[in-house]
C-alpha cells in the first residue's frame, strides 16, 4: 500500500460529463433539418456555401489562436456552429467570398478580439450576418424561389420577394405564399429559415437535450404575435397577419438559434424571458415602421447588449435570504 | 409526498448497492493508532498524558480550553509511543499522539454512572462534551456547544437526520438497520434535553429498510418518534435543505438552525450521545464505508477512530485496478489524501478507492450556459461569482452573496468547461472574509 501514487485534485470528485463540445455537439445535429431543408430547396450551391462558411470559421480561428499562441480550441465545435449559422441566413444567390468575408468578421472581430470564446458580447453569426447587410444591402437580399438551382449556378436568377417584403408592399399583397408552403419551406427567403418545420424540430431537439430553456424562443415568438394582433394591418385579415409575421421570415430561426445562444443571453429564466419580449419588440417595431423588411437580427443584437443589464438586475434570491438581514 | 422541494440539485447515481446490503463488518484495532491534535474549526489540543504513559482504552488523550474544544480518547489500551508530526486529512502533517497498541483492551471506568432522570440538562452536557462527542455528519461541530446554544423553549423540532445525499455513502443507511436501539436511545436523551419539542427521524426514500427498523424500534419503545421521508436528492442532508424539507422554514442568511425552532443532529452523533450519557461510554469508534471501484470487499466497517486508511483500505481488500485516488468523505464534498497513512477522524464517513483519475485543472473558458446556477441549491450564480473571484471584486461577491455558498459541489459538477468552481468559491470565500474585516477596522 506504500508504494500507491495518489493523485490529489479539488472536489468534487465525480464531473456530470456535460461537456462544451457535447453541447456544440447538439446544436450541429439540431441545425441538420435546417441545413436538409436549405438543399433540398436551394440545390447544392447551399451545401457549398454552408461548407465555406463553416471551414472558413475554424480556419479563421485556428489561424488566429496560432497567430497569438494560444491553445488550440477548434475542436470544440463553437467555430463551426458559428459558420452553419451565418451561412443559413444568407440567402443562397451570395458569391463565394461573402461567406468568408462574414467569417472573418464573425470570428476574428467579434469573437477573437473580445477575448474569445465566452466573451463575445453580441452573437458572432449574427454580427457577421448583419455586418454583410449594411456593407452589401443588394447582395444580401437578393432572394429567389426554391427550386431554381439552375439558373442560381448560372448567376441570373430572377430574384423573388419573401413574404415580409410582399406584406411592405400594398400592391404586392397578393403574391402571399400559403401557409402549407411556408411550414414546408417552400418560399424564399434566407437558406435556413424558410422551412418552419425544420426550424422547430431542431428547436425541440434542443430543448429535449436541456441544451436550451424555452423562454426565450416562446416570449420571443408570444410578444411578436401580440403586438402584431395589436397593430393589425388594413388589408390582410388578422390571423394571417399574425401567421405571416410569424412563418414568413427568420423570427423563429433566430428565436431558436440565435436568440438561445448562451454566450449572449442572460442567465436566469426571468431574465432569458425579458429578452425576449425585448427581442420580440425591437423586431416588430422594425418590421413595421422601419426601413426593413425584417428585423429579427437587430433585434437581437441590441437585446445581447442589454443582457449584462439584465444579468444584474435579474439576480435571484439566494435561498434563504430575508430582506434587512 | 414531500411538500417543500428546494430549487436545484442533482438527481446522482448513488453506487448504494455495493454496500447497502452488507453487514457492517467490525475491524481489529491496530497495532498504532494516530490522533490528530488539530480539530475542525481551527482548534488546537493539548496532550494531558506524557510519552511512555500507559493508556487504557477510553481514556482521556488530549484536551482544550477553546469553548468549541472537545477531548480525545484512546481506543486501544496501550502506551503512548511519542507525539509527532503526521500526515491529516486535510493535507499537511499535524501534532499527532500517536497510540501502541498492547492488545488487552483495558477499559477506562465509565464517565457516568448516575441515571439519566437524576441529570440536570447542563450535567448532561457537560458529560456529552467530556464523551469527546463531535457532529458526525462530516463538519465535526461540537455537539455540546451545538446543545447549549439551542434553549429548550426555542426548539420546537429536533430532526435527527439519517439522510446521506452523497454517492456510495450507506454508512447512516446500514447502521439504522442494525443498532436502531441506540438511535432510539439517543432520542429519549434529547427527549429530555428538549421537553417541548417534536423530535422527527429524517431517512430518504431509498432506505425503505432502515426507515422500518427505525419505526419498529420506536414502536417497542414507546418513545413517540415520527420518521420523514426525503427524496433521493444532492444535498437533501444538508442542514439548511432538510429543515426547509421537513418543517417549511428557511434558514436565514448566515443564521443557524436555531433561529428558525431546529436542531439537526445525525444519527450517528444520536447514538453517541445515547453512548456517553446512558452507559459513559466517550466516543472512540465510528462505522466508515469503504467503497469505489478498486474496493475487492466494498462494505461498512466499524472502525476505532485513529486507525490508519491504510489498515481499512488492507481489510476491503483492493481489486486488480490500480487505485488513482483516495477520498475521504464522499466523492461531492470529500478530499482526495496523497497519502492511505493519515487516520480514520471521528468525522469519517467513508472512504473510497477509485481507479479514475478526477479534473487535473483542465478548464476552459466559461460559456455561460447557466448550468451552475440553475443546479445551485442556494441559489447562487457561481458563474458570476467565478468571474468577480477572479478579478478580485470583493463588493460585488457579497452583493452576490458569496458566504451562503455551502460548497456542495453542483456547480462543478454540471459545468461543461470543468471549472474548478467550488475551489474558486472555497477560496473567493476566505479573500472576501478578510477583505470586509479590513474595511471594518478602516
Amino acid at each position: 500500500m506504500q508504494a500507491l501514487q495518489l493523485t490529489v485534485s479539488p472536489a468534487p470528485h465525480i464531473h456530470g460529463g456535460c461537456s462544451v463540445q457535447k453541447c456544440m455537439m447538439h446544436v450541429l445535429l439540431s441545425l441538420i433539418p435546417s441545413v436538409f431543408c436549405a438543399v433540398l430547396y436551394f440545390g447544392l450551391r447551399a451545401a457549398e456555401l454552408i461548407f465555406i462558411s463553416a471551414a472558413s470559421c475554424v480556419i479563421f480561428e485556428f489561424a488566429w489562436q496560432k497567430l497569438r499562441h494560444d491553445p488550440i480550441s477548434i475542436t470544440d465545435g463553437s467555430a463551426a456552429v458559428t459558420g452553419v449559422l451565418l451561412a443559413l441566413s444568407m440567402p443562397v444567390t451570395v458569391p463565394w467570398w461573402m461567406p468568408m468575408i462574414g467569417s472573418f468578421f464573425s470570428i476574428v472581430i467579434v469573437k477573437a478580439l473580445f477575448g474569445g470564446l465566452g466573451c463575445n458580447f453580441v452573437n458572432p453569426a449574427l454580427a457577421g450576418r448583419t455586418f454583410l447587410l449594411v456593407s452589401w444591402p443588394a447582395l444580401m437580399m437578393h432572394f429567389v424561389s426554391p427550386f431554381s438551382g439552375v439558373s442560381i449556378a448560372a448567376g441570373d436568377a430572377c430574384s423573388s420577394a419573401t413574404p415580409l417584403m410582399l406584406l411592405k408592399n400594398a400592391e404586392t399583397i397578393k403574391e402571399l405564399p400559403s401557409f402549407l408552403n411556408m411550414c414546408l419551406g417552400n418560399i424564399s427567403g434566407s437558406m435556413g429559415e424558410t422551412s418552419v418545420i425544420a426550424v422547430l424540430l431542431g428547436g425541440l431537439y434542443l430543448w429535449r437535450r436541456h441544451i436550451i430553456s424555452l423562454y426565450i424562443p416562446l416570449s420571443f415568438v408570444g410578444t411578436v404575435a401580440v403586438l402584431s394582433l395589436l397593430c393589425g394591418h388594413p388589408t390582410v385579415s388578422d390571423s394571417a397577419w399574425v401567421g405571416y409575421q410569424i412563418l414568413g421570415g427568420g423570427l423563429l430561426f433566430g428565436a431558436f438559434f440565435m436568440a438561445t445562444d448562451y454566450v449572449t443571453s442572460p442567465i436566469s429564466p426571468l431574465g432569458q424571458f425579458l429578452m425576449g419580449i425585448g427581442c420580440g419588440a425591437v423586431t416588430f417595431l422594425i418590421r413595421c415602421y422601419g426601413g426593413y423588411p425584417e428585423g429579427v437580427s437587430y433585434g437581437i443584437l441590441l437585446m445581447n447588449t442589454v443582457t449584462p443589464l439584465i444579468d444584474k438586475f435579474c439576480r435571484p434570491q439566494p435561498f434563504g435570504y430575508q430582506s434587512g438581514r | 409526498m414531500v411538500k417543500h422541494r428546494f430549487k436545484g440539485g442533482l438527481i446522482l447515481q448513488g453506487h448504494k448497492e455495493l454496500t447497502g446490503s452488507q453487514p457492517i463488518i467490525t475491524l481489529a484495532p491496530p497495532k498504532r493508532l494516530y490522533y490528530p491534535l488539530q480539530q475542525a474549526f481551527g482548534v488546537q489540543l493539548k496532550p494531558v498524558l506524557s510519552v511512555g504513559d500507559f493508556v487504557k482504552k477510553g481514556q482521556k488523550l488530549a484536551d482544550g480550553v477553546s469553548p468549541l474544544a472537545v477531548p480525545l480518547h484512546s481506543a486501544v489500551s496501550g502506551r503512548v509511543a511519542s507525539v509527532e508530526l503526521y500526515p491529516h486529512p486535510n493535507g499537511g502533517k499535524v501534532k499527532t499522539i500517536v497510540v501502541e497498541n498492547n492488545g488487552q483492551n483495558t477499559a477506562e471506568m465509565p464517565l457516568n454512572r448516575r441515571p439519566l432522570s437524576h441529570m440536570t440538562r447542563d450535567e448532561i452536557i457537560a458529560l456529552i462534551r467530556e464523551a469527546g462527542i463531535v457532529g458526525l455528519g462530516g463538519a465535526g461541530f461540537p455537539t455540546h456547544a451545538k446543545l447549549a446554544a439551542s434553549l429548550e423553549d426555542e426548539i420546537h423540532t429536533v430532526i435527527v437526520n439519517g439522510a446521506e445525499c452523497e454517492p456510495y455513502v450507506t454508512a447512516n443507511q446500514r447502521f439504522m438497520i442494525e443498532s436502531p436501539m441506540r438511535v432510539i436511545d439517543g432520542i429519549s436523551v434529547l427527549r429530555r434535553l428538549f421537553t417541548k419539542a417534536q423530535i422527527v427521524v429524517a431517512a430518504e426514500e431509498g432506505q425503505p429498510s432502515a426507515v422500518a427498523a427505525i419505526k419498529t424500534a420506536a414502536d417497542t419503545s414507546r418513545v413517540p418518534v415520527s420518521v420523514f421521508m426525503l427524496p433521493n436528492r444532492y444535498p437533501q442532508g444538508s442542514e439548511k435543505h432538510l429543515i426547509y424539507s421537513v418543517t417549511g422554514r428557511r434558514v436565514p442568511l448566515g443564521g443557524l438552525p436555531k433561529d428558525v425552532g431546529c436542531l439537526v443532529l445525525n444519527v450517528h452523533t444520536v447514538a453517541a450521545v445515547a453512548d456517553a450519557v446512558l452507559y459513559g461510554h466517550p466516543l472512540i469508534e465510528t462505522i466508515v464505508t469503504v467503497s469505489g471501484s478498486c474496493v475487492a470487499r466494498p462494505a461498512n466497517y466499524a472502525v476505532r477512530v485513529g486507525t490508519p486508511l491504510s489498515e481499512l483500505i488492507a481489510a476491503a481488500g483492493c481489486t486488480e485496478r490500480e487505485p488513482k485516488r483516495v477520498i475521504v468523505g464522499g466523492p461531492m464534498m470529500g478530499q482526495t489524501v496523497r497519502s492511505t497513512q493519515v487516520p480514520v477522524l471521528k468525522t469519517t464517513a467513508s472512504v473510497l478507492v477509485l481507479a479514475e483519475e478526477g479534473n487535473q485543472g483542465s478548464e476552459s473558458a466559461c460559456i455561460r450556459c447557466g448550468h451552475c446556477a440553475a443546479v445551485c441549491p442556494m441559489r447562487l450564480r457561481p458563474l458570476m461569482l467565478d468571474g468577480y473571484i477572479r478579478r478580485g471584486e470583493w463588493q460585488a461577491c457579497m452583493r452576490e452573496h458569496i458566504f451562503n455558498c455551502i460548497e456542495c459541489g453542483c456547480c462543478a459538477y454540471a459545468c461543461p468547461s470543468e471549472r474548478l468552481l467550488v475551489q474558486s468559491l472555497q477560496w473567493g470565500k476566505q479573500a472576501a472574509k478578510r477583505h470586509r474585516l479590513a474595511g471594518e477596522e478602516r
